[in-house]
């Protein structure tokens, strides 16, 4: 098993954050690893095997300040035993401090007591620049709706063409000219068919605010924690969006033909009155790219994994972007 | 939980990790955290996926079958 090894996976659950950086909205991602956490417990509950094997976390790389205590909270709500540190020996101390501090008076399971194991950071790391990390982020996506080429599909390529290539040729370049392994199509979506949605808020400087007022004292967390329409604009071109499931498909009805899911069907649907909140805890379908807008007629071209309708009508819109 | 400094190796631990897991016919779950560049999908998601031991190609380097719209409800992984 190499260590790069891939993962040919059942479904995994996502959520969409939509920046590449936790800190572009703290309330938001522990709103997304809150809910995660409350899946993946679901899950646990209904599969013995999976219970015995726990849970593997692996983090971002932000560990200072706010960061920090968004560790802590992860370490709370999975239920963490056990935490490695990857050569970092201030982060050791903290948390070494932290688990005896919060060591449980009692054997309570849903609160293990926390063991935090230091380990050396390999040789082998690698320093990713910021534009390496454009680059693979790039790339992930480019993979996401054209798919993966790997050797083994040169293998297949090459015995199923048994032509003589020429030696000169490097394996990437090889692998580099093969076929898409998926293909993605257009399609136009009519845009009051859709709820196009971004998590709402705008985080303004500190320069910004009436005197004497910080973000902290006003609702800024309850703002940035509530999706509000996203207006058709310019900006949107190349945007990397998420569908959600919607409640459509939740309720079994026919996932392929999406009915319009308003916002107050969607409240309806919920049984409590905040249908916002419903649809910040709802994972995600798929995404979708937006490759061209028709500010006139308020349509969008989008490149989608599959032909045919969207599995449901709430679009999520982040920061991502990607150009073909 | 795995924790360290970008570019410390937590998503190749993770892995490593996964691997021997599901070697020894264990089924964890892999929680991936990180919005910058995450193991599953596209960047700006975390998310979790139940490992077997059919996760595991020898064959195929990485390649990624994440959602193409695929019918699974939110609720379940």
């Amino acid at each position: 098993m190499p260590c790069q090894g891939n993962f040919e996976m059942a479904t995994p659950l996502m959520y969409y954050f939509g920046h590449t950086n936790p800190a572009e909205n703290i309330p938001l991602y522990k709103n997304y690893i809150t809910n995660l956490a409350q899946k993946v417990d679901l899950r646990q509950e209904h599969d013995l095997n999976s219970l015995s094997s726990g849970i593997i976390v692996s983090t971002s790389g932000w560990i200072d300040g706010p960061g920090y205590d968004t560790l802590l909270d992860v370490i709370r709500l999975y239920s963490i035993d056990v935490v490695i540190v990857i050569g970092h020996d201030r982060l050791y101390s903290l948390l070494s401090t932290h688990a005896t501090s919060s060591a449980p008076a009692s054997s309570d399971p849903s609160n293990p007591p926390l063991t935090v194991v230091k380990l050396p950071k390999s040789g082998g790391t690698v320093y990713r620049s910021d534009s390496d990390r454009r680059r693979l982020r790039r790339t992930k996506i480019t993979e996401y709706f054209y798919g993966k080429r790997s050797p083994s599909d040169l293998m297949t390529s090459l015995s199923s063409l048994s032509s003589a290539t020429s030696t000169a040729t490097s394996l990437q370049s090889q692998i580099e000219s093969l076929p898409n392994r998926y293909s993605p199509s257009r399609i136009d979506l009519s845009l009051k068919n859709y709820n196009l949605l971004k998590p709402g808020g705008i985080q303004l400087p500190q320069s910004m605010m009436p005197l004497g007022q910080s973000m902290e004292k006003t609702s800024s967390a309850i703002n940035e924690l509530k999706l509000v329409p996203c207006p058709l604009s310019i900006d949107l071109e190349h945007a990397v969006i998420a569908v959600l499931h919607g409640t459509n498909t939740l309720h079994g009805v026919n996932a392929t033909a999406p009915t319009l899911v308003t916002l107050s069907t969607l409240a309806e649907s919920a049984g409590d009155g905040d249908p916002l909140q419903l649809l910040l805890s709802t994972n995600v379908a798929g995404f979708i790219c937006v490759v061209k807008i028709d500010l006139e007629h308020d349509i969008l071209t989008v490149l989608s994994p599959c032909p045919g309708h969207l599995p449901s009508t709430n679009i999520l819109v982040g920061a991502i972007k990607w150009v073909e | 939980m795995i924790v360290g400094p970008h570019d410390s190796g937590k998503s190749t631990l993770s892995r490593i990790l996964s691997a021997y897991a599901t070697r020894l016919d264990r089924t964890p779950v892999l929680v991936d955290l990180d919005v910058g560049l995450g193991m599953l999908s596209v960047p700006g998601c975390i998310g979790a996926v139940p490992l077997d031991r059919n996760c595991f190609d020898i064959e195929v380097i990485f390649s990624l079958s994440h959602s193409h719209f695929s019918d699974a409800m939110s609720g379940q992984l």
